[in-house]
C-alpha cells in the first residue's frame, strides 16, 4: 500500500477550473455506468423490445414483417392460452392459500419456546435451496404409478383403491404439481413470518391476556393484523411465482396430460422455441406482463389499504 | 403468569392446558418435519439398493448397500462436468454482481446527480418483473451478441437478474452508514475510489455475504434461461444436465436416478448445512427488507 500523496500543486477539490468541474459532474455517471449497461442490455432493452416484437410476424430467420395487432387478435381467440391462464389463476390461488396458511400456522407454533426449533427451521428451509429441476425429478419419481413411493405407501396402508397415476391423469396432475410447489416454498414463507412475529411487542399479548382474550382472539386480533406487511410480501412473491411458473411444470408434466397442466409460460415457450413464432409468443408475453403488473399493483393497494 | 384470574377463559396458560398445547405443537411439527424430510430419506435408501431390490420393496431399508449406483451417477450421468459448469457460471455471476452493484450503489448513495433518482427507480421497478416475461427478446439479444452456448450468455443475464435486488440492498446499507466516514476520508485526501475501497467496502461485509448467497443460489439453480440458451451438452449447467439425463433414462432405473439426484444436490446441501444461518438470512433478505 503506497503512502497518501501530499495534495499536489493543482489540487482543486472545489472544482473551480472548468475542466475539473466537468470531470466532477461526470464522476457519478462513471460509478453507475457499468451496472446500467448490463441491466439495460439484458433487462430494460428486452422489455422495451417486447412491445415492438409483438407487432411483427417474426420467426428469427426470415426478415420480420409488420402485421399490426394481428398477433393480439390471434392470442384473444386462442383457447389454449386462456385455459393456460386459468390454470395459472388456479395455481396462484391454491399455492398462495396453501403456503400462507401453512407457513403462518407453523410460524405461530414455532414462535414458542420449543426444543429443536432451529433444526426444524433448517430442515423446512432445505427445499428452498434446491432447484425446481431436482425437486421436480424427485417428486416425479415419487408420483410414478408403478414404482412410485406414494403408491407403495398407499399399498402398504391397504389403500390400493386410492392409488393413482398422479401425474398421468388429467384430474390429479395439476394438484400434484401444486402440492410440490407448496412443499418447496413453505419454509421460505415460514422464515418471513417468524421475522414478523419477532417484531410484535410481547406486552400486547400480555395486556390482551389480562383482558381475558382467548388464544383464538389473540391470534385474530393481534397476530394477523400486525403481520399484515409480511403477509403482503408473502402473497406478492407467491403470486409472482405462480404466474411465471415454468420449471416445475416442464420437468414434471411438460404441460400434459391433455394440456391439463398447461400454463402461460409453457404456451409461450412452445410457440417461441418449438414453433419459432416469436411475434405471436411476444404478444402472449405482453398480455402476461399486463396481468402480472395489474396483479402486483392490486395486491400492494389492497394490503396497504388494510394496513392503514 | 402466577396471578392469573381463576376463570381466564381459554387463555391456554393453565398448567395442564400448557402441557397439552406443547405436546400438540411437537406432534404437528413432527408430522411436518416428516413430510419435508421423507423424500430425502427415501432418496438415500433407494440410492443404495439394487434395481430388483427397489422394485420389489421400495420403502424398506436397503439390506446390502449398493454403492455402484454412485459410481454410475459419477460416470454415466456426467454430474462432475455439469457441476463444474454450474460452479463457473455461478461464481462469475456472483463476482460480477458484487462489482457492479457495489459501485453503482456507491454512486447512487454518495452523489446527488441529474438522472440519479430515475436510474434507481428503473432498477427498483424490475424487482417485480420475472425474466420469463421478456425471454424472447432476451433470446434474440443473446443470439445477436453470439453468446448462446457460451458461459457469458448465462452470466450476463443472471447478473442483470440479480442486480435490482443487489443494488437495493447495497444502497439501503450505504445510505445508513454515517456520512462522516466518507467525508473524513475525502478530507484526508482520498479520492472516491480509495474511499470506496478502503472505507466503505470493508464495512459492507454483511451485505456482500447476503448478495453473494442469493445470487449464487439463483445462478446455481437456474433452469429456464439455460434450457433456451445452451444446446451444447458440454456447456450444460447442473439443472439442465440433470433434466436431460432424467428424460433419457429408463424409467425403471430408480436407484441410479436416486444416486444421481443425491450427487447433484450434494454440494449445495452441504454448503447450506454449513452456512445455514447466512443462507436463510441471505435468501429472505429481499423479502424481509423490501
Amino acid at each position: 500500500m503506497e503512502e497518501e500523496p501530499a495534495a499536489p500543486a493543482h489540487w482543486d477539490p472545489a472544482g473551480t477550473k472548468p475542466m475539473r468541474r466537468w470531470l466532477r459532474k461526470l464522476e457519478p455517471y462513471c460509478w453507475v455506468a457499468p451496472a446500467c449497461c448490463v441491466l439495460f442490455i439484458f433487462t430494460h432493452l428486452p422489455i422495451l423490445l417486447e412491445g415492438a416484437l409483438s407487432l411483427l410476424a417474426a420467426d428469427g430467420f426470415s426478415p420480420p414483417r409488420f402485421i399490426g395487432l394481428n398477433n393480439y387478435l390471434e392470442v384473444l381467440s386462442n383457447q389454449d392460452f386462456w385455459e393456460a391462464i386459468v390454470h395459472n389463476i388456479i395455481y396462484a390461488a391454491t399455492t398462495v392459500a396453501g403456503k400462507i396458511a401453512l407457513s403462518l400456522f407453523l410460524a405461530v407454533l414455532l414462535n414458542q419456546n420449543l426444543f429443536g426449533r432451529s433444526t426444524f427451521r433448517t430442515i423446512l428451509f432445505l427445499p428452498v435451496v434446491l432447484s425446481f429441476v431436482a425437486i421436480g425429478v424427485i417428486w416425479t419419481l415419487f408420483f410414478n404409478f408403478d414404482y412410485g413411493v406414494l403408491n407403495a405407501i398407499l399399498n402398504a396402508l391397504g389403500l390400493r383403491a386410492v392409488r393413482q397415476d398422479w401425474l398421468g391423469s388429467a384430474d390429479t396432475a395439476l394438484g400434484a404439481v401444486i402440492f410440490v410447489d407448496i412443499w418447496k416454498w413453505t419454509g421460505f414463507h415460514l422464515v418471513i413470518y417468524l421475522a414478523g412475529l419477532q417484531s410484535i411487542p410481547k406486552d400486547l399479548y400480555e395486556a390482551a391476556l389480562l383482558d381475558g382474550a382467548s388464544a383464538f382472539q389473540r391470534f385474530w386480533r393481534i397476530t394477523v393484523p400486525l403481520l399484515q406487511p409480511f403477509t403482503a410480501i408473502n402473497v406478492l412473491l407467491a403470486s409472482l411465482g405462480a404466474f411465471s411458473v415454468f420449471d416445475l411444470i416442464y420437468v414434471m408434466t411438460q404441460g400434459g396430460p391433455f394440456k391439463a397442466t398447461n400454463v402461460a409460460m409453457v404456451e409461450v415457450y412452445l410457440q417461441a422455441f418449438q414453433f419459432n413464432r416469436f411475434g405471436y409468443a411476444g404478444a402472449m408475453s405482453v398480455v402476461l406482463l399486463g396481468l402480472v403488473a395489474t396483479m402486483s399493483v392490486l395486491i400492494l393497494r389492497l394490503t396497504k389499504a388494510r394496513t392503514n | 403468569m402466577v396471578s392469573l384470574p381463576p376463570h381466564s377463559p381459554g387463555s391456554g396458560y393453565s398448567r395442564l392446558g400448557h402441557q397439552i398445547s406443547k405436546v400438540l405443537s411437537y406432534l404437528i411439527l413432527g408430522i411436518v418435519l416428516f413430510w419435508v424430510a421423507y423424500p430425502f430419506i427415501i432418496l438415500l435408501y433407494g440410492s443404495l439398493k439394487s434395481e430388483g431390490d427397489f422394485l420389489t420393496n421400495p420403502l424398506s431399508v436397503p439390506t446390502v448397500p449398493h454403492f455402484e449406483n454412485y459410481v454410475y451417477a459419477w460416470n454415466a450421468a456426467q454430474i462432475p462436468k455439469y457441476t463444474l459448469n454450474s460452479a463457473i457460471v455461478a461464481s462469475a455471476t456472483v463476482l460480477l454482481t458484487l462489482a457492479l452493484a457495489a459501485t453503482a450503489s456507491y454512486g447512487l448513495s454518495q452523489f446527488r446527480f441529474r438522472g440519479g433518482r430515475l436510474i434507481y427507480l428503473s432498477f427498483i421497478l424490475l424487482l417485480t418483473i420475472p425474466v420469463q416475461i421478456y425471454i424472447i427478446p432476451l433470446y434474440i439479444i443473446v443470439v445477436k451478441l453470439r453468446l448462446a452456448d457460451n458461459y457469458l450468455g448465462l452470466i450476463l443475464p443472471y447478473t442483470a437478474g440479480s442486480l435490482p435486488l443487489a443494488v437495493f440492498l447495497f444502497r439501503t446499507y450505504f445510505d445508513a452508514l454515517p456520512a462522516e466516514l466518507v467525508d473524513a476520508a475525502r478530507i484526508d485526501g482520498c479520492n472516491h475510489l480509495r474511499a470506496f475501497r478502503h472505507v466503505i467496502l470493508p464495512l459492507a461485509r454483511p451485505i456482500i455475504a447476503t448478495v453473494s448467497i442469493f445470487t449464487f443460489v439463483g445462478a446455481w439453480n437456474e433452469f429456464f434461461l439455460a434450457l433456451i440458451f445452451i444446446h451444447d451438452p458440454n456447456m450444460a449447467t447442473l439443472p439442465l444436465g440433470l433434466q436431460a439425463f432424467f428424460v433419457n433414462q429408463y424409467q425403471t432405473q430408480f436407484p441410479q436416478l436416486f444416486a444421481t439426484l443425491l450427487v447433484s444436490i450434494g454440494p449445495i446441501v452441504v454448503v447450506y448445512l454449513l452456512l445455514q444461518r447466512q443462507f436463510i438470512a441471505g435468501l429472505t433478505a429481499g423479502a424481509v427488507r423490501g
